[in-house]
């Protein structure tokens, strides 16, 4: 059975999509940030990449969390200065903010890092 | 039911008999009622009516005789639900590492892999040997049925009415190698094949593929209104808020 | 028409051959059931010589068909990915069939078979059932596919080289092309 010189080629190809979509796959997951919530009684986590609305229970009531495009922003808190509003949008693993108010923690956590440094209000 | 007058000893097989053919509707009512079924699975939110339906159809093909195994359907809704649980989502239950197990993720992995096996199920249901497509269509697709009973058929197993001779070979028996001399080697392998193939299509040539099987006896009705309270069934249950 | 029922016939033992394949991959437990090895491919390729590209497009449908019927998936998910792959499959092999025939055995078509169907499932994966977290699929199934392409490929080159029935299909079809 003899191989022709196409198929090499082809071999080759199936090689380098293989290596191709490997490298940045397996790279990106290393990078990859999630959102960890933190409120009184309640941790959640959420992908970066599905963009969506979540409401964080807090003893004030609810604060709104936005994931939008890879990037996270407090929408809204029952807090009266609503500096968690305004502090802007979070990007990359490690930025946080935080409505101490209303004891709700929102930060981007990458792969690989500790659990949540202590905090205390 | 059923045209079989009194034999009331013979109760158990005669429901073994009716069921299939009779209860369950002919056919091609069984095709459409099942294509009619799909989206009512495809909305459903609620969890546990999901897992309702899913028994559900899983028993009506186990009556229909098709046969339901654990390991492959486990293994199926496992792999979706674990593809899910890697994109975290909600309350953390399990944390491994930077590894979340997230209630939102595990219930959108159980919900989807129900919803698949919910098809499958239905499917299956639907779907019975009787079944002619239409046209030219249907027709290759009975020969290639055919042409699929005869290529696995196994060497004086059990096997219903007009085969009085079995094919010199068959697939089973290139793959476990007993081709009567000795070990399978390359060439041997083309040439059993070669044979298998010949042999099928003059065996074919001489005797027409075989027909569908014949309709069921006993009255359609019941199945049409059977299939039309299943239909009916799934569809409100998309309005159950439980 | 004698000819015209012959390919017909031709054309279901095929779509048989294609069926019993398609069983037998899917009775093989998987981790993740869906990415299929493409077994079911071999009677594609090594009809390549001698049906005509409006045959190979109704083999592939046979295929599709068939498999969700036997296996009972008609109305799932699976018939969409088992249909997508096929048919970017075969419409990849045709296609180097027909313009790379001189520089590609069935081995180089049947890896780039495997290639575009994986693809086209890849893609379908990540929209439908898995989402981003598809993509972490591709290596491993990209290189099964290539594998098990690979050996499909040989066995259909020394299939076709020395089979007597595929001998006289090919010299069916010259007759009826002529």
């Amino acid at each position: 059975m003899k191989l022709k010189k196409g198929d090499w080629a082809v071999l080759f190809l199936a090689l380098s999509l293989i290596a191709a979509t490997a490298v940045p796959v397996y790279r990106r997951s290393g990078r990859e940030a999630h959102l960890v919530l933190e409120a009184p009684g309640l941790t959640e986590v959420y992908s970066l990449s599905v963009s969506r609305e979540i409401r964080v229970p807090g003893p004030l009531g609810e604060t709104v969390v936005v994931i939008d495009n890879g990037t996270v922003r407090v929408k809204d808190s029952p807090c009266r200065d609503k500096l968690c509003v305004f502090s802007g949008t979070l990007n990359n693993a490690g930025e946080w903010t935080a409505c101490l108010p209303n004891k709700v923690f929102v930060k981007l956590v990458g792969k690989g890092e500790e659990e949540v440094d202590e905090v205390s209000y | 039911m059923g045209s079989e007058a009194g034999c009331p000893v013979q109760g158990r097989f005669q429901l073994k008999k009716l069921a299939p053919g009779t209860i369950f509707g002919e056919p091609k009512y069984r095709f459409i009622a099942g294509l009619l079924i799909v989206p009512s699975l495809l909305f459903q939110e609620n969890l546990y009516i999901k897992i309702f339906q899913v028994f559900l159809f899983i028993l009506l093909s186990s009556l229909s005789g098709k046969r339901f195994r654990v390991l492959p359907n486990l293994m199926i809704s496992i792999g979706i639900i674990f593809m899910n649980l890697l994109t975290p989502m909600g309350k953390v239950l399990f944390s491994l590492g930077s590894f979340y197990l997230t209630v939102g993720a595990l219930r959108v992995g159980i919900s989807k892999a129900l919803m698949l096996i919910g098809l499958i199920y239905v499917s299956r249901f639907s779907v019975t040997r009787g079944l002619s497509l239409p046209g030219e269509f249907g027709g290759i697709i009975a020969r290639v049925f055919y042409y699929f009973e005869e290529l696995t058929a196994r060497r004086g197993g059990l096997r219903k009415g007009k085969r009085s001779r079995a094919p010199k070979s068959s697939f089973f028996r290139l793959l476990f190698g007993k081709t009567g001399e000795g070990a399978i080697k390359k060439q041997n392998l083309f040439d059993e094949l070669d044979n298998l193939l010949f042999s099928v299509q003059e065996t074919a040539s001489a005797e027409g593929p075989a027909p569908p099987p014949g309709g069921s006896s006993g009255n359609p009705w019941i199945g049409r209104i059977f299939l039309t309270l299943l239909l009916g069934l799934n569809w409100v249950l998309l309005f159950f808020r439980i | 028409m004698k000819s015209a029922t012959r390919n017909y016939d031709t054309l279901a033992l095929l779509g048989a051959c294609s069926l019993f394949l398609s069983t037998l991959e899917f009775l093989i437990p998987k981790p993740i059931p869906f990415m299929r090895l493409g077994l079911a491919n071999l009677p594609i390729l090594v009809s390549l010589c001698f049906l005509s590209p409006g045959q190979i497009i109704s083999l592939t449908v046979i295929k599709i068909v068939g498999q969700g019927l036997v296996n009972g998936t008609l109305f799932s998910y699976v018939f969409l990915f088992s249909a997508a792959g096929s048919f970017a499959s075969s419409l990849v092999m045709l296609v180097s069939y027909r313009f790379f025939k001189k520089s590609l055995s069935l081995v180089g078509i049947g890896i780039l078979g495997s290639l575009a169907s994986n693809g086209a499932q890849l893609f379908i994966s990540r929209y439908l059932l898995f989402g981003e977290s598809a993509w972490l699929l591709a290596p491993p199934f990209l290189t099964l596919g290539t594998v098990t392409a690979l050996i499909l490929g040989l066995f259909a080159e020394g299939f076709t080289a020395s089979s007597r029935w595929v001998a006289r299909q090919v010299a069916l079809f010259k007759e009826g092309s002529s």
